[in-house]
């Protein structure tokens, strides 16, 4: 007999009170544009009021999958998010085990923590200018590679501009370098969780400091790792045009476009000719659904992960 | 227990009241300053008229309309008399957009001023400032409490999306009739007819000023390169060799946004050609132009600089990085508007004698083309106060105002009258001198590419960096323009 939870009147009330507004608020915020993003997206539409919404079907759909930059965008962003997830998860473990685990002081812990997490509350603008004065024709790094070569630095003219021949590759680094932070933070917190005396059992058992992360610290992290992993893929498809659009605009011929800027740029740009919402919202729907088969795919696939372990 | 209660109830009314305070503050109101950025005119100035203040029946401008519409620009209309101005009352609103450094500030908020006073029972709201175009941006894509009249000037106003959704007022036939405040001149004997600009045969926008792009160097470096500024191609490539061999760049741009490539290289060599071809490439529409010899040649001169590495590796810079590679001499020419030194008062060497020239593409024995694209005002076609802002539009096509703002820009009028060239100061009295003169072939923007800018401008940027052959180019702007609604 199953045991059923009487909810008393007043709990009920209690629930309503605080479940209804934020169901209202999250309708009127997500569900609804996104409900009227799907219906845009059938339309030819400039986004103004007062202009004709003329019912095009999948038309828009249609241009979209024969436009070679919306190839161009997607395939940057699956780079980005690919070397993203691998990279920043990875390097995060190993910057928070580092963090915890090794005997350090506090003042030094307490700078380590400061410069690894800084890029994540530094604005994206500013970073942005930062890797730009680097990586530019005449920025640090050609400057630097003078240097050490003994030329003159009026010689930055002949050497090339690693943004502008390899801005996705410039891109993801950036991405990288200014997403560890957090996911590293949320590490540590999870590390200083699990109990010393699973390491001392670990020890007595002969485990060394390598036995113990796998054995020990990962398995017991795996949840917040999962996260940061989910995260990652979810947040990086729609955040990718934040570091694109001040850092290349897509450039040099959509080269680093990703699918963000290619959505902004057809809807919501004003000054690049008439713009285009019901085209934008073809693409952003796409966008869309593609974030959403990668979030449940990853999410898939680790769960499967841990069935079997279990 | 009760307090948990007590604490519950208080949190859901502070987010009943966070959403209702929410909702009062997304509504725009054009009588509130939360947008208003800078300067509010509001009413309750003193009374002082200075200009006419007799009282009429018309408002000026208003004047008789039979038959007028159908004439053309050029055709004299019947004598107009001298009219004294009605004062205005009740509302006007107005958005103007001013960069970072606050070029022409001061000459909008004079005029402005003045329009204030010469009309004291008006409530003139002013909306002014470097991003008054994305915080108004809400209210030209509802249709609802637009500004009555807007500059079209900045990032963030698509003037296209706006005239072809029909947000501006038509002007076609007004301007033809509309005299200059408190003056016995047409609208229409001042401007510069050339410089209307026009969407689909109607007129949204009204020309005050007139801006060019093109190429800024340091006659200076020159100097002390000893070399002359080139007159076509040819002498650019000669200077070109001798500059690498310095140190230096021949031409850099900011590639992220590269219209300023198109429009100060690539454009003035196809306005050599004269105001037919310029016209056929800038509508945008028809592919077949786009594999012209023509335009063919002038897109392999640039691909010619880029290739042979005199373009510096600009294509993702800002326009600051381009324009910093400039300052430092690591490029002589920088692609740019003729606001630059206006725009970058503070940042210049002391040592920079900055010079201006639209040459570079063109061919040798072709004097080169300069576009004069016009820069002016537009009415909201929403607007309650219709009327008034067509008055102030007036207003500003007053000798005094053009000459305020050309001046305070460094842009040319658009009146038919130039300004003599010793008003400019700086280098403005260069390009003022350079495009009034003989040597240079000028032609006006009187269309939009639509669509077709961001192709362009992405086709440019890799032909000037030697990664896009101009045949494949030329191409790819073909399908484009085919694609172009």
């Amino acid at each position: 007999m199953k045991n059923r939870i009487r909810m008393s009147r007043s709990r009920k009330a209690f629930l309503w009170v605080f479940g209804l507004p934020t169901f209202l608020i999250y309708s009127f915020v997500c569900v609804v544009p996104l409900f009227s993003s799907l219906r845009d997206s059938f339309t030819e539409w400039m986004g103004i009021a007062g202009t004709s919404k003329t019912w095009i079907g999948l038309s828009n759909y249609a241009e979209l999958f024969r436009d070679p930059v919306f190839y161009t965008a997607l395939k940057n962003d699956l780079v980005i998010s690919f070397f993203k997830l691998i990279l920043i998860t990875s390097l995060a473990l190993v910057f928070a085990v580092s963090l915890t685990r090794i005997k350090l002081t506090r003042p030094e812990r307490a700078i380590y923590r400061y410069f690894l997490y800084l890029p994540t509350v530094l604005p994206i603008v500013v970073i942005t200018i930062v890797w730009k004065f680097v990586f530019e024709q005449s920025g640090l790094y050609n400057t630097l590679m003078l240097k050490l070569d003994g030329r003159k630095v009026g010689d930055v003219v002949n050497m090339s501009s690693h943004i502008a021949n390899h801005p996705v590759a410039v891109i993801t680094f950036v991405a990288i370098w200014c997403g560890i932070g957090y996911s590293m933070i949320v590490l540590i917190t999870a590390i200083n969780n699990v109990s010393n005396e699973l390491y001392e059992a670990a020890y007595l058992d002969g485990a060394g400091q390598l036995g113990q992360f796998f054995y020990v610290t990962l398995p017991s992290i795996m949840g917040q790792v999962r996260y940061i992993m989910v995260y990652i893929v979810s947040s990086t498809l729609a955040s990718n045009m934040n570091l694109v659009l001040p850092m290349t605009n897509g450039q040099p011929g959509n080269a680093s476009t990703v699918m963000g800027l290619y959505v902004y740029k057809y809807g919501l740009t004003a000054d690049n000719g008439v713009s285009r919402v019901g085209y934008a919202n073809a693409a952003a729907v796409v966008l869309m659904l593609i974030s959403f088969i990668l979030c449940y795919s990853l999410n898939r696939l680790i769960n499967r992960g841990e069935e079997k372990k279990l | 227990m009760k307090i948990k209660r007590l604490l519950s109830l208080l949190l859901v009314s502070a987010l009943l009241l966070t959403v209702v305070g929410c909702r009062k503050t997304f509504t725009f109101d054009s009588n509130r300053d939360v947008v208003v950025t800078q300067n509010v005119y509001v009413e309750d100035t003193p009374a002082t008229s200075s200009t006419a203040s007799a009282t009429s029946s018309n408002a000026g401008g208003q004047t008789s309309s039979t038959a007028s519409s159908e004439k053309s620009d050029s055709t004299p209309a019947a004598p107009v008399k001298k009219q004294a101005e009605k004062k205005l009352s009740g509302k006007l609103s107005v958005q103007i957009f001013i960069n970072e450094n606050g070029v022409g500030e001061a000459a909008w908020t004079e005029i402005l001023d003045e329009f204030e006073k010469a009309n004291p029972d008006l409530a003139l709201t002013t909306y002014i400032g470097t991003n008054v175009n994305s915080q108004l941006a809400n209210t030209w894509l509802s249709g609802q409490n637009t500004p009555d009249l807007v500059l079209i000037d900045g990032k963030g106003l698509s003037e296209t999306s706006l005239c072809a959704s029909g947000s501006f007022l038509d002007l076609t036939d007004w301007y033809r009739n509309a005299t200059v405040y408190g003056q016995n001149k047409r609208i229409c004997d001042v401007v510069t007819t050339a410089a209307l600009e026009r969407y689909n045969g109607k007129l949204y926008k009204m020309p005050l000023m007139l801006n060019c792009y093109g190429l800024w160097y340091d006659q200076n470096l020159y100097r002390q390169q000893g070399i002359q500024i080139h007159r076509n191609f040819s002498e650019m490539l000669s200077n070109a060799t001798a500059q690498k061999s310095a140190g230096t760049s021949a031409l850099t741009y900011p590639g992220m946004y590269s219209n300023y490539l198109v429009w100060g290289t690539v454009m003035p060599a196809v306005a050599a050609y004269g105001q037919g071809f310029f016209d056929e490439i800038s509508a945008g529409k028809n592919p077949k132009i786009y594999q012209d010899e023509r335009l063919r040649s002038v897109l392999e001169n640039l691909h010619s600089l880029g290739a042979a590495g005199y373009v510096s590796a600009s294509a993702t810079q800002d326009h600051l990085g381009a324009q910093s590679d400039w300052l430092n001499h690591r490029a002589a020419l920088v692609s740019s508007g003729i606001w630059l030194e206006a725009e970058m008062k503070k940042s210049i060497p002391g040592v920079f004698d900055m010079r201006f020239t639209t040459a570079g593409l063109n061919l040798s024995g072709q004097k080169p083309g300069a576009v004069l694209m016009g820069v002016g005002v537009a009415i909201s076609s929403h607007s309650k106060n219709a009327e008034n802002a067509k008055t102030l539009v007036r207003y500003l096509y007053r000798e005094d105002s053009l000459k305020k703002l050309a001046l305070s820009y460094g842009y040319m009028t658009a009146a038919k009258q130039k300004l003599p060239v010793s008003a400019y100061k700086g280098s403005a009295k260069q390009i003022m001198q350079y495009l009034q003169g003989k040597d240079v072939n000028i032609v006006y923007k009187t269309r939009d590419w639509g669509n077709l800018g961001e192709t362009f401008n992405s086709v440019a940027n890799r032909i000037a960096q030697g990664k896009l052959s101009a045949a494949d180019g030329c191409k790819e702007l073909a399908t484009a323009a085919g694609k172009n609604k």
